[in-house]
């Protein structure tokens, strides 16, 4: 069964203009999508329609088989995990703890089973020691961090990710992709500029500007020039590398795209000693 | 960017353990006390009662001076104000009243972490909607400040001086667009975390998980101020003399 599905989407602002339109999209259970596409290509409100924050103008979303309308909209949400780009727009609360909790108390657990969840998702974001902490004192990707556990403590089956790695540094990223890599099982769909973080987090990619220009691998996107000029992306710098280097030796076959392709690459070529 | 914050030294204190609801009740039990009292010995007794959980309240004095400093005009004004119409003593009476008021005050704000405040404000049956308001209004404020910063930093970076008096037509014309500028982006951060907290399926109120429990301690410390009380009101009424 589809997680997410999208069909004949098309959604308009309220100030007439046209964000997306004649979206089709369907993402499997456990699947990791990346979604891509220039600024104001409409990724964003992509991720809203998919969370049900937003219902679509025309066409039908459904999120774990239940269609989106006004009436289902509020439980649909729940089966969601949304992290925004900005955390200062997601973290509210006064105190780290209670707004980790904040998600899990409207899911109307126990206590005990929120405290649970609550330590668990601290642990798993790597925020233990700032529980007792107002947000405003927090570093940004600190707080991007404190986000994360808010959501993961929901436990959603699926989960949407804005820009995660906007604004943070290396060590920030590394750790956030790490974070991410550990939810096995969960549906992703991460909007994102950074390639290489599509590269290690999916297997699929979707680009966007205001409809699909592209949705398959990204071997797929790589070959196809046209679709990346478009959408305006830049391949990382492992492949760009390697394509120069293939070029210059000539060699064929297939592009190396993360650091251990293209480590597996020169390792065949060598010269032994 | 670092904001004065008033409950900034609040976990350190020693009245921090003490249930936000008891220290509401008995800071506005005293209050209304010293509204009601004349009599100047009465007036004495609740200042030094105040000053004395201030400065056994162990936060740094430093930071007391900072709050207390927003209410000094409070004491000020009215205070001039009698000793113009009704001579020195109706004044000191006025100036002790309102300074005993304000320590206390000053007390319970500084010592509650203001999201304790306000959970012992919605016990007392403060509209959820209200106080979620103040709940996001504290939280945000700072990201607000910290925008206002970056907007004024921007404006320097781009050779605005702010010289000049408030009516020339371009500081004006400046100030004004900042301000503009900055409900633009309010209004856009509002709409951003409201679809946040329905993303975590807020429903219209904020609950929390842990829950307030008043101890032995909490009564000792309704026993001191039941004390103080009592002693305020048979000074006034004349039963000591």
């Amino acid at each position: 069964m589809n997680a997410i599905q999208l069909n004949d989407v098309s959604y308009t602002y309220d100030d007439g203009s046209v964000a997306l339109r004649d979206i089709n999209i369907a993402i499997d259970r456990g699947e990791r999508v990346a979604l891509v596409g220039p600024n104001g290509a409409g990724k964003s409100t992509l991720l809203h329609l998919m969370s049900a924050l937003y219902i679509p103008t025309s066409g039908r979303v459904v999120i774990e088989g239940e269609e989106v309308t006004r009436r289902t909209a509020e439980k649909a949400r729940l089966n969601v995990g949304f992290l925004f780009q900005d955390p200062d727009d997601q973290v509210f609360m006064p105190r780290v703890y209670d707004d980790v909790a904040f998600g899990p108390i409207n899911l109307r657990l126990g206590p005990e089973e929120v405290r649970l969840r609550v330590e668990q998702a601290i642990a798993m974001a790597g925020i233990r020691g700032y529980e007792e902490r107002a947000p405003h004192h927090l570093s940004f990707g600190e707080k991007k961090r404190v986000a994360i556990a808010g959501i993961l403590a929901m436990r959603s089956p699926i989960l949407l990710l804005d820009e995660p790695t906007a604004n943070l540094d290396p060590q920030g990223r590394r750790d956030l992709v790490n974070i991410l890599e550990s939810q096995e099982g969960k549906t992703m769909v991460l909007a994102t500029h950074d390639l290489s973080v599509a590269f290690e987090l999916t297997d699929r990619v979707i680009v966007l500007k205001r409809t699909v220009l592209y949705d398959g691998s990204i071997r797929g996107l790589v070959e196809r020039p046209d679709i990346l000029a478009e959408a305006r992306l830049e391949l990382p710098s492992v492949p760009r590398l390697m394509e120069r280097w293939m070029q210059r030796t000539g060699r064929a076959g297939p592009l190396p795209l993360t650091i251990d392709e293209a480590l597996a690459a020169l390792d065949g070529c060598a010269p032994r000693s | 960017m670092n904001h004065a914050e008033i409950d900034q030294y609040s976990t350190r204190s020693r009245w921090y353990r003490f249930d936000p609801r008891v220290k509401l009740a008995c800071v506005v039990g005293l209050v209304l006390v010293a509204a009601l009292t004349r009599d100047l010995a009465s007036l004495l007794l609740l200042f030094a009662f105040s000053s004395a959980l201030v400065l056994a309240s162990g936060v740094p004095l430093r930071h007391l001076r900072s709050v207390l400093a927003l209410a000094a005009p409070f004491v000020v004004f009215p205070a001039l104000a009698l000793l113009l119409t009704n001579g020195p003593l109706p004044a000191l009476a006025m100036a002790l009243r309102v300074a005993a008021s304000v320590l206390a005050l000053a007390v319970l704000t500084t010592t509650t972490p203001m999201f304790h405040l306000l959970r012992a404000l919605r016990w007392y049956r403060m509209p959820a909607l209200l106080s979620s308001l103040v709940l996001f209004t504290y939280r945000f404020i700072f990201v607000l400040l910290d925008e206002l910063e970056r907007m004024s930093l921007a404006r320097r970076a781009r050779g605005f001086t702010g010289r000049g008096h408030l009516l020339s037509r371009e500081v004006f014309r400046t100030l004004s667009f900042t301000a503009g500028m900055t409900f633009v982006r309010a209004h856009a951060r509002a709409m951003r975390i409201y679809d946040a907290l329905l993303a975590r399926g807020y429903s219209g109120e904020v609950r929390t998980l842990s829950e307030l429990r008043a101890g032995p301690r909490d009564v000792a410390f309704i026993v001191m101020f039941l004390t103080i009380g009592a002693l305020s009101v048979l000074l006034q009424t004349g039963a000591l003399t």
